[in-house]
């Protein structure tokens, strides 16, 4: 009881401090950004792929913060879940002003091996897996790479990721599932991989 | 191995490599510096409303000041009607000639003043026995903003000398009186109590 007490004491909500940091409290405005700041920094730079952009949006989503605290209403939403989305509108924005913007349709168009390596029996060892995945999931479609950056890297709920991406939750899944698919084409048809990772295992 | 189980193993990996970054400490510092900023330039809208706050207060306290400056105050006499009126009346004056040097203005003020007490006679209760009279010694004398009422005994030949017309004979040696005393210590009006 005293425990809890003390912890909602010296952990404030993130409801309280984004009040807080709309009354211009400077220490409330670190630790949300303590808080969340590395998950909107992540979500924008693995986006964009540039570090400059990340930083920008990362700096406006907490302007907005700043100046529309009132607006967040922790009844409808996480504050991550609301700096995400705002996060994202930004993002979007951003691609749309410098004209790379992928549009839903592109989603079946012939998906590109990351690498041009010839051989990919030679290709594959789990580091390069990774590296093979992460290249991938960089040249996925910018709907399917959001939904595979919230749901696997961030480990957000299918729930959390409609919120923020303002789409219903059977989208979220086919998408993910689409992404994986994709992604799971760098894997299949390689058996060094499979033996590889038995080994591994 | 199915090369989806394998993909979620490669995406744990990746998901936990992708969640060590942390947000750059440049942008912190900035953050935390535009929020104090914002509690400065909110500061004068604090200082404007309570400027207007105190004005508010100010406004309020003079009407009240203004109010109680000119409402009825307890503890003072009411001028009787008869000195609202503006009047100095002389009912039993005596049939003493005007004087000389009294003019024309002062005879119109002196119907002025008849005019309205009768008009004051007519409107007061007709069976109260005496009523306040406008002392005769009082005439030319400026109409008192405030009057206090003084009641004594007074010898009836002393009332020849604030121009009143007692009978000797039958007249008793001493009356109670009640006089209407302007500001300036000047009796305006007596009534004759018994």
């Amino acid at each position: 009881m005293f425990e809890l007490l003390r912890r909602t004491a010296t952990h404030p909500s993130d409801a309280k401090l984004a009040q807080a940091v709309g009354n211009g409290d400077g220490e409330a405005m670190a630790e949300l950004y303590r808080r969340h700041g590395a998950l909107i920094y992540r979500f924008t730079l693995r986006m964009s792929q540039n570090a400059a952009i990340a930083e920008e949006i990362t700096h406006e989503v907490f302007l907005a913060l700043l100046r529309q605290s009132e607006r967040f209403d922790p009844q409808r939403a996480a504050l991550s879940t609301w700096l995400c989305s705002i996060a994202r509108r930004q993002l979007w924005k951003h691609f749309e002003r410098n004209e790379r913007f992928v549009s839903i349709e592109s989603f079946d168009e012939p998906f590109d091996m990351p690498s041009a390596e010839p051989d990919p029996a030679e290709w594959l060892t789990r580091k390069e897996a990774i590296a093979a995945v992460r290249e991938g999931v960089d040249h996925l479609s910018l709907p399917l790479k959001e939904v595979i950056i919230l749901c696997e890297l961030e480990e957000m709920t299918y729930e959390q990721a409609a919120q923020i991406l303002a789409i219903p939750l059977g989208t979220v899944r086919s998408r993910l599932s689409r992404a994986k698919a994709r992604l799971a084409l760098l894997l299949a048809g390689v058996p060094a991989c499979a033996e590889k990772e038995k080994s591994t295992l | 191995m199915n090369p989806l189980t394998n993909l979620e193993q490669i995406l744990a990996a990746l998901g936990k490599e992708y969640r060590s970054m942390d947000a750059p400490v440049s942008l912190k510092v900035s953050l935390i510096e535009k929020t104090y900023r914002l509690r400065k330039e909110r500061l004068p809208n604090y200082r404007w409303l309570w400027i207007s706050g105190l004005s508010f207060t100010a406004l309020v306290a003079c009407i009240v000041a203004i109010t109680s400056r000119y409402a009825d105050r307890p503890g003072q006499p009411v001028l009787p009607s008869i000195l609202n009126a503006q009047t100095t009346p002389s009912i039993t004056m005596p049939q003493a000639p005007q004087p000389a040097t009294s003019t024309s203005t002062q005879k119109a003020a002196s119907q002025r003043v008849k005019a309205a007490i009768t008009k004051h006679k007519q409107a007061t209760d007709k069976t109260q026995p005496q009523d306040f009279l406008a002392l005769p010694s009082s005439e030319g004398l400026p109409t008192p903003t405030a009057a206090s009422l003084v009641r004594l005994r007074i010898r009836t030949a002393s009332l020849q000398q604030y121009g009143l017309n007692a009978s000797p004979p039958t007249a008793p040696e001493t009356v109670l009186a009640e006089f209407v005393v302007g500001e300036d210590g000047l009796p305006r009006a007596i009534r004759i109590v018994r």
